[in-house]
């Protein structure tokens, strides 16, 4: 009895002192084993949740947020200056040793706006129904871009090697995503899901390509020549935004104007998408099973406020100014003719731009999960997770721990590497009171308590109403 | 017994039968006492200090490819260049000195006959007519020693301010039967026609353009026949005679387009004229061994005359260097120089002579080298110098001019050579930041065989010199191996890299720089001691970059 009381009230207190339901993930790790809740099955689609059927509270069925930085934490740009005085300071050269080739800031956001589910034919197949808001923004960073504007490129000549921005640039998604699922239970051991989800574009930036570069030569023989090349495209569809090229006759990017009507802007249903989630998993036995799935294969066809840009494999080099041009020239001459250069150096860099439709497909994810039950009311899992975006593979892993303390009240701790960083101590709670379950998870609640120290912030709680879970021998207390 | 029952119960109380309601509490006060771990002084933007911001920069400034025309096409706009088929230059400067068209210097004044007719006659009858004719002969107002045999007018009138006291009608007719057009003399006939009233006037004019009129002559004189005819109409009425008709003629506005004679002896107005050698002009010091100079005097003769041209002035002026003024003499000057004019078959031709002044005939070699800022000439020109009356020609079109040209090969040696620019640069608006150090990387690649030192000097708005660049005993440019008679042409590049750094403290001193001068001292080969000649494919390629490690304070204030 003493040991039931002190564990529960421990993993309470750890739980409670490490949420502030402050962040989240679009598709946490946390929860891909939460089968009290049912959207677990987000991740899962083959995954069963528990009860007989449930709808979601309207708007707050689910709420996911998640702000992640691979490369550094609020504290390590600003922070105060220790024993000198109280004031803050910021910290570039700590960011910048800290960062790695490409660095990613990306925000998550998704907020379910209605979502059902029931079970049939004796509880072995599963269909689910929601409708959600999605949006995310990941901003590329390079480092050599961070360096370079930070310390010069001096630094460059030194290792002679050129600034790689490869990837800058923001890639930005904002859409409808309307889903219907099913999950069968094709035998004792193997259970099948997916979800196809029809999706209605709001806005869009893709860098598709973004490949830049600077060379500073330092070789003995020249005077630091700089070579410039980039190969650029850049797809939007931003109601409202319109991007303006100067009139010199280059397609140089002169200003941006935006023009946002909220009307305009949710009412927009020309972009349409189509995505599958697709799920199995696999019980080995009463001990071990297995699951698998790939969520978002799919995309969207931007029609609408399409402006793209590209600018294909431009190349220039700078080795100085011909000063032969400008010998015994009054200063009016003089500063015509270094106008009339930059405009030559910079026409390299024309925009092409077009208003043709494109298509963005979706970051696909990959879910490969084991679990072990301890017993009825205990198990662990391991999670793999592989995250696809800019034609790179980015892997996560999650280990986690799951407690049914009573029929209504399950916990979950997690350890997760993500974003670079190993000090991701997640949790998960899902309360139960009647047919009403309040949860709440993070994958990093240390980020929710001390965003400034962690450079991942996620948060995901929502409520929803799940009938038929209890059997007569779960509804006695553990207390 | 008692008080552990009671513990008993009560933990049974507690947690049995409150412990949902303990896990309530215990959540809310764990969460509240963690939410005061958050750290809002970590966001307070107000205490954000400044930041020191230390980048270092390397970029590239210059590349240029200058060849001798470049620096010498900006440094001078009144030269041409000229190469031969194996590229080697030269400098030409020229200069019109004196031209003059046929028709301005000789020119026809308006001329006025004043014939009287006097005549009798009897009456005519009625109905019929009687005639009588005049010739008389007008002498042309000319300068005192021209004679026209034949003048060909492109413009001009014969005018009449006729009055007469013949009181019948009639008509008078007037003939220049040695003026012709298309082969018919000029006939002009003019109604007389009377009132009632005497005198009876006439006015009227004639155009004469197209006549090719021939002269007579008596001695020099040029002589117009002309013929008058009066008819008189009978009328039924007797005349009056005697009868008397003044003609007051005149010939106004006469513009030939072809004259013919003697033309007499004319002298050319020819004033003193100045060639500003510019190559020398902004030369601040200099001294120079041209190897060949060439002064070319020309003259383009279209008038059909003999002319004498007489060189009386040629002198070499510099502001720098002595002597400061060098005659140009020699036997190659003749005097009198006697020039060609085109014969009658090479009419409307230009005939050509050159005067050539080199260094054999001439002390243009030594007046050049003084690097004159200009050459100053006075010449005269006289017409048929010999004063014998000779058949000329003139066209309207005809002129006469004379010509100089300087020519400079560039072969030879130079010395102490001084070139010298001003560039703009205002320090404080053009450097955003405090400069720790700067590191300027020159490198040149020498095609020219001339050598050479370069200084920057930063001055402020009074020109007064805050720093200098360079190291006195750097020498940045150094010659190309020249090679050796007659062509000399450069055997091969030199290449040189300079590094020049400035720490800190120096850059302070450019605070108040408002201007660059960019001084260049050169010599041709061997600091001038070597004869060296230039081509047109000769080129000095020059990079400068520089890399900079610079400072400064970033506040968010």
């Amino acid at each position: 009895m003493k040991k039931r009381h002190s564990s529960v009230i421990f993993l309470i207190v750890l739980f409670s002192i490490f949420y502030t339901g402050k962040s989240y993930a679009q598709h946490d790790r946390t929860i891909d084993l939460m089968e009290s809740i049912p959207q677990s099955n987000y991740t899962n689609p083959s995954q069963m949740p528990m009860g007989k059927w449930y709808f979601g509270f309207p708007a707050l069925s689910s709420f996911n947020f998640a702000y992640s930085n691979t490369a550094f934490k609020y504290l390590d740009a600003v922070h105060h200056r220790g024993l000198i005085d109280d004031s803050l300071m910021l910290d570039p050269q700590r960011v910048l040793n800290q960062m790695h080739k490409r660095n990613y800031i990306g925000v998550d956001l998704s907020e379910e706006i209605l979502s059902f589910g029931f079970k049939a034919a004796k509880r072995k197949l599963f269909f689910n129904f929601s409708v959600t808001e999605k949006a995310s923004a990941r901003f590329c960073l390079p480092r050599d871009m961070f360096h370079l504007l930070w310390k010069g490129n001096g630094d460059f000549v030194d290792e002679n090697k050129k600034a790689d921005f490869k990837w800058f640039g923001l890639n930005e998604v904002h859409y409808h995503e309307i889903s219907l699922g099913i999950a069968k239970t094709l035998s004792p051991k193997f259970t099948v899901g997916g979800h196809v989800k029809l999706l209605v574009g709001l806005s869009n930036v893709r860098f598709r390509k973004s490949d830049i570069s600077l060379y500073t030569d330092g070789s003995e023989d020249l005077t630091y020549d700089l070579t410039g090349n980039s190969n650029v495209e850049v797809y939007t569809s931003v109601p409202g935004m319109t991007i303006y090229k100067n009139d010199t006759g280059y397609n140089k990017f002169d200003s941006l104007k935006f023009d946002f009507d909220p009307k305009t802007y949710f009412k927009n249903f020309n972009n349409k998408g189509i995505a599958v989630d697709l799920g199995a998993t696999f019980k080995l036995n009463d001990k071990f099973s297995f699951s698998a799935s790939v969520l978002d294969l799919g995309g969207i066809k931007w029609k609408t406020n399409v402006q793209n840009f590209k600018d294909p494999n431009a190349s220039v080099t700078f080795d100085g100014v011909d000063i032969v041009s400008f010998l015994y020239q009054p200063d009016s001459v003089r500063n015509q003719l270094i106008q009339d250069m930059t405009d030559s150096l910079t026409k390299h860099f024309d925009l092409v731009e077009s208003k043709e439709s494109y298509w963005s497909p979706l970051s696909t994810k990959i879910f490969v999960t084991g679990t072990y039950t301890i017993n009825e009311k205990n198990k662990i899992g391991l999670l793999v997770r592989e995250d696809f975006f800019n034609r790179t593979a980015h892997q996560s892993f999650t280990a986690t721990y799951n407690r049914k303390f009573a029929s209504w009240l399950y916990l979950t701790v997690s350890a997760s590497y993500f974003n670079r960083t190993f000090t991701n101590v997640g949790a998960g709670l899902a309360i139960l009171g009647g047919p009403f379950e309040f949860y709440a998870a993070s994958d990093n609640v240390m980020g929710a308590i001390w965003p400034e120290n962690f450079r991942n912030v996620p948060i995901h709680f929502g409520m929803n109403f799940i009938f038929g879970y209890k059997t007569p021998k779960e509804n006695k207390a553990i207390l | 017994m008692y008080k552990r029952k009671i513990i008993m119960n009560i933990n049974q109380m507690f947690f049995k039968h409150n412990s949902k309601w303990t896990m309530v509490v215990l959540l809310l006060m764990i969460i509240l006492f963690v939410q005061s771990c958050i750290k809002k002084d970590d966001f307070n933007f107000d205490k954000l200090a400044q930041l020191p911001y230390d980048p270092n920069i390397a970029v590239p400034l210059v590349h240029s490819r200058m060849t001798i025309k470049d620096v010498l096409d900006d440094y001078d706009h009144e030269h041409v260049f000229t190469e031969d088929n194996t590229h080697f230059l030269y400098l030409i400067y020229e200069r019109s000195v004196f031209s003059q068209k046929a028709e301005d210097l000789i020119t026809i004044s308006d001329q006025n006959v004043n014939t009287n007719f006097n005549f009798s006659i009897g009456t005519p009858p009625n109905g019929d007519s009687i005639t009588t004719t005049q010739a008389s002969t007008f002498i042309l107002t000319t300068a005192v020693d021209e004679s026209f045999d034949t003048m060909y007018i492109k413009a001009g009138t014969l005018n009449y301010n006729i009055s007469g006291n013949l009181d019948h009608d009639g008509k008078i007719v007037i003939t220049l039967p040695t003026a012709t057009k298309n082969g018919i003399p000029f006939t002009q006939v003019i109604p007389y026609n009377y009132s009632g009233t005497l005198p009876v006037t006439i006015n009227t004019s004639f155009n004469l353009t197209g006549y090719k009129v021939a002269f007579n002559h008596i001695g020099l004189q040029t002589i117009l026949p002309m013929t008058y005819s009066v008819t008189v109409y009978g009328d039924g009425t007797p005349v009056n005679p005697p009868y008397s008709i003044t003609m007051s003629e005149s010939f106004t506005n006469i513009k030939y387009q072809k004259l013919i004679g003697y033309l007499g002896q004319k002298t050319f107005s020819i004033t003193n004229d100045t060639i500003f050698v510019e190559i020398f002009r902004n030369n601040i010091h200099g001294y120079y061994d041209f190897e060949d100079p060439k002064l070319h005097i020309n003259t383009f003769n279209a008038y059909g005359l003999p002319i004498n041209v007489n060189i009386g002035l040629i002198e070499a002026h510099s502001d720098v260097n002595t002597p400061f003024i060098v005659p140009v003499t020699g036997s190659g000057i003749p005097v009198p120089w006697t020039i060609n004019y085109p014969s009658f078959s090479q009419m409307g031709q230009i005939a050509t002579t050159t005067l050539l002044l080199d260094k054999n005939n001439s002390t243009i070699k030594p007046a050049i080298n003084i690097a004159p800022q200009y050459i100053v000439g006075a010449i005269s020109a006289q017409s048929n110098p010999s004063g014998i009356p000779t058949t000329n020609f003139v066209l309207d079109t005809s002129r006469f001019t004379v010509n100089a040209q300087l020519e400079l090969p560039l072969w030879g040696k130079a010395w102490d050579f001084i070139l010298q620019d001003t560039i703009a640069f205002d320090y404080q608006s053009t450097t955003p930041m405090d400069v720790e150090w700067a590191e300027f990387k020159l490198i040149l690649d020498n095609g020219f065989p001339i050598d050479g030192k370069c200084q920057l000097y930063f001055v402020d708005s009074d020109y007064a010199v805050l720093d200098s660049l360079l190291n006195p005993f750097q020498q940045a440019l150094v010659s190309a191996i020249p090679g050796s008679p007659p062509d000399y042409r450069v055997v091969s590049n030199t290449k040189t890299t300079t590094k020049i750094r400035w720490d800190g403290p120096r850059w302070a001193h450019l605070a108040t720089c408002k201007h660059i001068l960019v001084r260049a001292y050169l010599n041709t080969a061997n600091s001038g001691t070597t004869i060296v000649k230039i081509y047109s494919d000769y080129g000095l390629d020059t990079r400068l970059g520089v890399r900079v490690q610079g400072h400064t304070m970033v506040g968010f204030h």
